[in-house]
């Protein structure tokens, strides 16, 4: 993993999240994408086996320091996550893009609940909210899986660049 | 030596994901503080993306309107920002009543006149759907303590004069004030809580005041609760911030869309807003000031 390439990308991915990624939304609550998650996603899939996790991790953080969410929750599901997928993608066959479609929904859904749980746990989310907190993330966790595909093409147009596998092993 | 390599980032990612575990116990007051560091430095970044997304929308807004839906839109415009208007000098003028009644011989201000409006940009916003939070591009290196938590925050409707606080809204509150940056906590946030007034439309003719509380939901819409069904509450009637250490006046907030009995609690009513304005697209901002004093950036009225 080229760190100093990794850092710009974070730093870009932010800045287009927060800045102004709320006029690419969709629907009367401008619901965005999650570009932070669809890197993690990408690198988790691709990237070298014990650096991909710590990659996951601070793209996590870089998403904890820009969003209201407890300091530490979204670094903890994201480098969970990021470790999961790194263990299991030697169970799966292939790069298609179906697969990583349900990858990345799996991903978001895991992450947003861990983030939940923890907002929950430290009594700032209380259960009867679920039901609407479910709608965005659902509809946040299909717009993501949907242009994971195209995240992965684009950060594998520079697979040199980040120090990634140009093909899976 | 891979093997080494591979051992020492294992290591790493175990010490970091501890260092994560034990943020989780951090108290909020820290950690936003680190959350303002980080967007007082990227707020440059995020302001030029505004201005590059301000550059980009309004010429497409122009696209797809014909020449009469144009004029409609005008119209309809100027409408509601009278609409607005009309309903913030009717709390301005019960308010002056009120005092008269009272044969106060001391000068009198009434409504919003004293009061400051520390004028800001939103810049950006929270980075996940779950939250709607905005972040202000005003904090406490140039205004001190005149930023305060929970102080309410106006905008006015598009097109409308940031001098004219009488055609603005209520939109939220600051949730936390940094050095660089302030966080506006939007009405429709899950977390957001603010009491309110109901009026009845003034098409109907009535006169009572109900008082609930204002409550975002996290699927974005906006809740007011604890009204009790003795008010005959109908589609349409207003809804008024009131905050009486942070808003000298009743201020808009929207209009009911829908209300039916609670189904909990079928004495209440179960009462649905829908906010004066688009909450998602506003970009200019007016912090209310209480404190009294004049300075650069501020409105007076």
């Amino acid at each position: 993993m080229r760190w100093i390439s990794f850092g710009i990308l974070v730093v870009v991915t932010v800045i287009v999240q927060s800045g102004f990624g709320r006029l690419l939304g969709l629907g009367p609550q401008r619901i965005m994408p999650d570009l932070l998650l669809l890197w993690a996603v990408v690198i988790a899939f691709r990237g070298n086996k014990e650096q991909a996790p710590l990659a996951c991790w601070l793209l996590g953080l870089a998403k904890d320091l820009t969003s209201s969410a407890i300091l530490g929750s979204y670094a903890v599901g994201f480098g969970l996550m990021g470790l999961a997928l790194v263990y299991f993608r030697e169970l799966l066959y292939g790069e298609s893009a179906l697969l990583l479609i349900l990858l990345t929904l799996v991903s978001s859904l895991l992450v947003e609940h861990i983030t939940l749980l923890f907002a929950t746990l430290r009594g700032e989310f209380s259960r009867q909210e679920y039901g609407g907190a479910l709608k965005v993330i659902l509809l946040t966790a299909i717009l993501t899986a949907a242009l994971s595909p195209y995240g992965q093409w684009l950060l594998m147009k520079m697979y040199r660049q980040f120090g990634l596998a140009r093909r899976r092993h | 030596m891979e093997y080494r390599e591979a051992k020492s980032g294992s290591k790493l990612y175990a010490y970091v994901m501890c260092f994560s575990v034990l943020a989780l116990f951090l108290p909020r007051s820290l950690t936003d503080r680190l959350d303002h560091l980080v967007c007082g430095v990227l707020s440059p970044f995020w302001g030029g993306g505004r201005m590059v997304s301000l550059m980009v929308s309004e010429p497409l807004e122009g696209l797809d309107s014909s020449v009469d839906g144009a004029d409609y839109a005008v119209l309809l415009e100027a409408w509601e920002r009278a609409r607005v208007t009309n309903e913030n000098l009717r709390q301005l003028l019960a308010q002056q009543r009120e005092v008269i009644g009272e044969l106060s011989g001391l000068p009198q201000e009434f409504g919003m006149a004293g009061v400051n409006l520390i004028l800001a940009d939103v810049v950006g916003s929270d980075s996940s759907n779950s939250r709607r939070m905005r972040t202000l591009n005003q904090g406490t290196s140039d205004w001190g303590d005149r930023i305060r938590r929970e102080a309410v925050v106006l905008s006015p409707l598009a097109g409308g004069n940031m001098n004219d606080v009488y055609s603005m809204c209520v939109v939220g509150r600051v949730s936390g004030p940094g050095p660089w940056t302030s966080t506006l906590q939007l009405l429709n946030d899950r977390g957001f809580r603010l009491g309110v007034l109901i009026v009845p439309a003034a098409e109907r003719g009535e006169n009572w005041v109900a008082r609930g509380v204002l409550t975002g939901r996290s699927d974005g819409t906006i809740s007011v609760n604890m009204v009790q069904c003795e008010y005959a509450v109908e589609v349409g009637d207003v809804v008024l911030a009131e905050s009486r250490d942070f808003l000298p006046v009743p201020m808009l907030v929207g209009w009911i869309s829908r209300c039916d009995w609670d189904d909990r609690t079928p004495v209440m009513w179960d009462i649905e807003v829908r906010a004066a304005l688009d909450l998602e697209s506003i970009s200019r901002v007016a912090i209310v000031d209480m404190s009294g004093g004049n300075d650069r950036g501020t409105a007076e009225h």
